[in-house]
């Protein structure tokens, strides 16, 4: 009995190397910086055909994001400590507070609290489980809010070592958004 | 004899009866503290509204509450168990913490009452053109990063129309930070809520159970455990610790001052009746004081009360000058009949000075002029007619042997000051024009008898919650509520080009909230008919990569729309946006006021010259909130000072009638002017910026001062009685500083700055009185006798 007990408890670690999210999140910790190129691909309900698009993401530590969407036409999204800046191409903005907003809360610290390798923010807002390996790595997240849950169902972002490469939403109506990143050599 | 004694009696009943109304009358009195009662009675149409914001606002309805001291966590919790506890109850207009209970009233509201709610509702936005335009943003919007909130409305919304409403409610969306949806301080240490109270501001019972109900349901909610506290402030909770804090001042003021006068007089008299019997007029006087207030005013303000402690120091004199001038072998009423001129011109002098502030058209400040009228007059009325009736027939006092040789040797060596006392005033005067008007404070919140610490308080709450401080208001009205919504209405294209010109970053109307039955009526005459809406939405929606069926919800909602019933004030029971509407929509008199509060206002002075050359901005009103304040400070400040110099130029006339001597009012009048000049500048020195209330000190240094220098001008018929008077107006003097001086250590600023004033004015007074006194024959004969 002992020893079943002992078993089961074994077998789900990954076998070879043993890691968690704190070793990843370290990683993410020692970056100070960075940018890359995304292509973004929505499948939208109501639509007959998905939305590309595409542009760039910045990040400074510790708690700037920045995501600009060059085509089909210029936008951006800005996130800079609370403050959530919205820019339409006709250069309107539109600022919000981040935490008085859940749905958008839960979608924007699904990366930035990642990007910053921040354990406790993750912790508290999805459910983390992560698998792979540390060069191949897959992280879902579900929000704990019962708030967020009803936009967002869940968010997966995979990624090798302190890179991402695709983060995939998937939201309670059925729709999803793709978005694959290549890092800007840097 | 028998004469005297019945009029005695008579006199005695009177008193007694006099007693008792007015005991009657104060007891009945309620005690206000709210700053409105130091606004003036009849103010300009802005003033007025000011005045009513102050009185009973919705600002002054507000309490703003903060939970602090445990875990951010746990914080948010409680936050929700207050609030939850607090809504519903009678008390409690709106509890607001961020929560989303009101949002999602609010959100309902907005979202079911949009096509009567948005400005952009008109005819040609339903067009196949219209709805084409419509859609095309909307392809944008779904691909842009905030799509993935926004796109479950398009269905039913194509035309966005929610955006536009909840874009106006957002503003620069200055709101507080949240967490765990509750509102929160940026650093987490405290969860914040705002409490708006359905008594106004000015009822301060209701106030007093609404923070009582608050601490209560914290207490309910934290339970046993837990290490969190609560912290409150605001216009309510302000009116109410000030209230308790005037009244606790105000009490041990006047026991302490009792003590101490009590002992001065005991050991002066060495007999308890002395005491007793001296006290008399004092008490009676500040009682009638009262009386005479809420007769005439309805309520008494906190300050007046506090100031009847300070009239203890003054009206006590006058049976010290009966007392201590009655010789052994002559009895008390020759003794007043010798002083009675005396005391006479003093008392007149008192309430010319004070009757120029019943002039006064700020309500507190013609208080506290009644009331020190009221109390000397009656004092001295007592002191003339009931004390000699109390009296003993053959009373006298002892010679203050200890005190007297002491004072006289003061007395006659003080005129060697008069050349240091001329260059100190000299000096004082000179600092005094150096400073020029600084030494005035300029600001309404002086008049606060908000303790600083709490102010501070206040500030830092209102900080966290983003509240913003309403600087610029466009204010117009009507006679009845939609007619002040249309006003409100006509502004907006004036407010939407002043904001494109960047000369207002944005501005809220209470028309944005509810539009007027017009404005409703248009909206809905400008949406199509089913057939029309789906023939232009099909055209709109061609070559587009809707799914078909796709907007089945939006024809379905217009259809609604256009039979709904218009909105009226009742529709937002249950919103939070009923609480700003009835904060920008307030019944003002007979009519409507409606505010539209004007956000990020550079350059005030462009704004108010557009507007005024704006005719759709005609009959408007630009009200710039802090400068009105002030200036209505400031006009009141004129005022008083004003009445001071009249009341200055009154007493120099009175006293001028009353001794029809030039040397003998220069006399009279020097140490006065001399004491008045030295005090000011001794205040300034020691970092105090002057206020109206030092004005009133200054005031009461000259009424009490006028009788030092009238009793010393005054030809003594002995040497003896010379020792006598100069003894009395001694000990007089200790009693007033004492009074006052107790009410110096008071914490509520305005107790303080009187207390200092009279304190440091009425001694200065007494000094400089012997100092430039003239050598008087009597006194100067008979050195040597006794």
């Amino acid at each position: 009995m002992a020893a079943l007990l002992l078993s089961s408890v074994a077998t789900p670690a990954p076998a070879a190397e043993s890691w968690g999210l704190e070793d990843l999140f370290a990683r993410f910790a020692k970056i100070a910086a960075s940018s890359a190129r995304f292509t973004e691909t929505r499948e939208i309900g109501m639509l007959t055909a998905p939305l590309e698009s595409s542009g760039t993401l910045t990040y400074r530590r510790p708690d700037f994001l920045e995501k600009r969407t060059l085509q089909p036409q210029l936008e951006g999204l800005r996130l800079e400590g609370d403050r959530l800046t919205l820019t339409q191409a006709d250069g309107a903005s539109r600022t919000l507070s981040v935490s008085a907003m859940p749905e958008i809360q839960t979608y924007v610290e699904s990366i930035r609290a990642t990007l910053r390798g921040d354990v406790p923010t993750i912790m508290r807002f999805y459910e983390v489980a992560l698998e792979g390996t540390l060069q191949d790595w897959r992280m879902q997240l579900t929000p704990r809010a019962e708030e967020a849950r009803r936009t967002v169902q869940r968010i997966v972002i995979a990624g090798r070592g302190a890179v991402i490469r695709r983060i995939e939403v998937l939201q309670a109506d059925g729709d999803r958004s793709i978005m694959t990143i290549q890092p800007d050599p840097a | 004899m028998t004469a005297a004694v019945r009029r005695g009696g008579w006199a005695i009943a009177l008193w007694l009866a006099g007693l008792i109304a007015c005991g009657l009358l104060v007891a009945r009195t309620p005690v206000t503290a709210d700053l409105s009662a130091f606004l003036p009675r009849s103010p300009s149409a802005t003033q007025q509204l000011l005045v009513d914001q102050l009185r009973d606002g919705v600002v002054s309805r507000l309490i703003l509450v903060a939970i602090e001291g445990d875990e951010p966590d746990r914080l948010t919790d409680l936050s929700r168990a207050l609030a939850a506890r607090l809504r519903g109850n009678p008390l409690v207009a709106a509890v607001e913490n961020g929560e989303r209970t009101a949002h999602g009233a609010d959100g309902a509201y907005l979202w079911s009452n949009r096509y009567l709610l948005s400005p952009a509702v008109t005819p040609d936005r339903f067009t196949a053109e219209g709805l084409r335009e419509a859609l095309q943003n909307d392809l944008r919007l779904l691909q842009s990063p905030a799509g993935m909130a926004l796109k479950q409305a398009l269905p039913a919304d194509p035309t966005a129309e929610i955006l536009r409403l909840t874009d106006r409610m957002l503003g620069d969306a200055t709101g507080p930070a949240s967490r765990n949806g509750v509102w929160m301080s940026a650093d987490g240490s405290r969860a914040l809520l705002l409490v708006q109270t359905t008594a106004p501001g000015f009822d301060m019972d209701a106030q007093q159970q609404t923070l009582d109900l608050v601490r209560g349901a914290f207490d309910e909610a934290r339970a046993a455990t837990g290490s969190a506290q609560l912290v409150m402030t605001g216009p309510a909770v302000f009116s109410v610790q000030t209230r308790d804090r005037i009244e606790a001042d105000a009490r041990r003021s006047s026991i302490i001052a009792t003590v101490l006068v009590a002992g001065v007089l005991l050991l002066v008299y060495r007999s308890l009746r002395a005491l007793v019997l001296s006290l008399l007029p004092a008490a009676t006087g500040a009682l009638a004081g009262v009386a005479a207030v809420g007769l005439s005013f309805g309520t008494v303000h906190g300050i007046t009360l506090g100031f009847g402690v300070t009239l203890l120091g003054e009206s006590v004199d006058y049976a010290i000058y009966l007392f201590t001038q009655t010789q052994p072998g002559s009895p008390a009423r020759r003794t007043l009949l010798r002083i009675w001129p005396t005391l006479l011109l003093g008392v007149a002098t008192s309430v010319v000075g004070f009757g120029t502030m019943l002039f006064s058209s700020f309500s507190g400040l013609a208080q506290l002029g009644l009331f020190s009228i009221t109390g000397l007059v009656v004092a001295l009325a007592v002191t003339r007619w009931v004390l000699p009736s109390l009296l003993p027939q053959d009373y006298s006092t002892e010679r203050p042997a200890r005190l007297a040789p002491l004072l006289t040797t003061l007395t006659s060596a003080a005129p060697a000051l008069r050349l240091p006392l001329v260059a100190v005033t000299l000096l004082s005067l000179a600092w005094l024009a150096y400073q020029g008007a600084t030494v005035w404070s300029a600001e309404l919140s002086s008049l606060s008898p908000v303790a600083e610490a709490d102010q501070r308080l206040d500030e830092a709450l209102r900080r966290d919650l983003g509240a913003p401080d309403a600087g610029h208001l466009l204010v117009t009205g009507a006679p009845t509520v939609d007619g002040a919504l249309a006003a409100a209405e006509r502004l907006s294209a004036s407010l939407e080009a002043l904001a494109r010109d960047h000369l207002i970053a944005g501005y809220d109307s209470p028309a944005l909230v509810l539009p007027s039955q017009e404005a409703q009526r248009a909206r809905q005459a400008a949406l199509p008919s089913p057939d029309q809406l789906r023939t232009a939405l099909t055209k709109a929606l061609q070559d587009l990569p809707f799914r078909a069926g796709a907007f089945a919800p939006f024809l379905t909602d217009i259809e609604n729309a256009r039979s709904q019933p218009l909105l009226t004030p009742a529709s937002l029971d249950g919103t939070s946006l009923k609480l700003k509407f009835d904060s920008l929509l307030v019944r003002t008199g007979t009519g409507w006021t409606a505010m539209l509060p004007l956000r990020g206002v550079a350059d005030p002075q462009a704004l108010s010259i557009r507007l005024a050359g704006d005719p759709a901005a005609k009959g408007a009103i630009l009200l710039n909130l802090k400068e009105e304040s002030d200036s209505l400070y400031r006009t009141y400040r004129q005022e008083a000072l004003t009445l001071a110099v009249l009341g200055a130029i009154a007493i120099t006339m009175l006293l001028a009638a009353a001794l029809r001597s030039v040397r003998s009012l220069v006399a009279a009048v020097m140490p006065l002017a001399a004491a008045v000049v030295i005090t000011m500048a001794l205040l300034t020195v020691l970092g105090q910026t002057l206020s109206i209330f030092h004005l009133v000190g200054l005031l009461l240094v000259v009424g009490v001062g006028s009788n030092y220098s009238l009793l010393f001008e005054r030809p003594e018929p002995s040497a003896a009685l010379r020792e006598r008077t100069v003894a009395s107006v001694a000990i007089a003097n200790l009693c007033t500083v004492i009074g006052f001086g107790t009410l110096a250590f008071s914490g509520i600023p305005v107790l303080h700055g009187i207390g200092m004033t009279v304190a440091i004015g009425a001694f200065l007074s007494l000094a400089f009185a012997a100092v430039l006194s003239r050598r008087h024959p009597a006194a100067a004969e008979v050195p040597c006798h006794g």
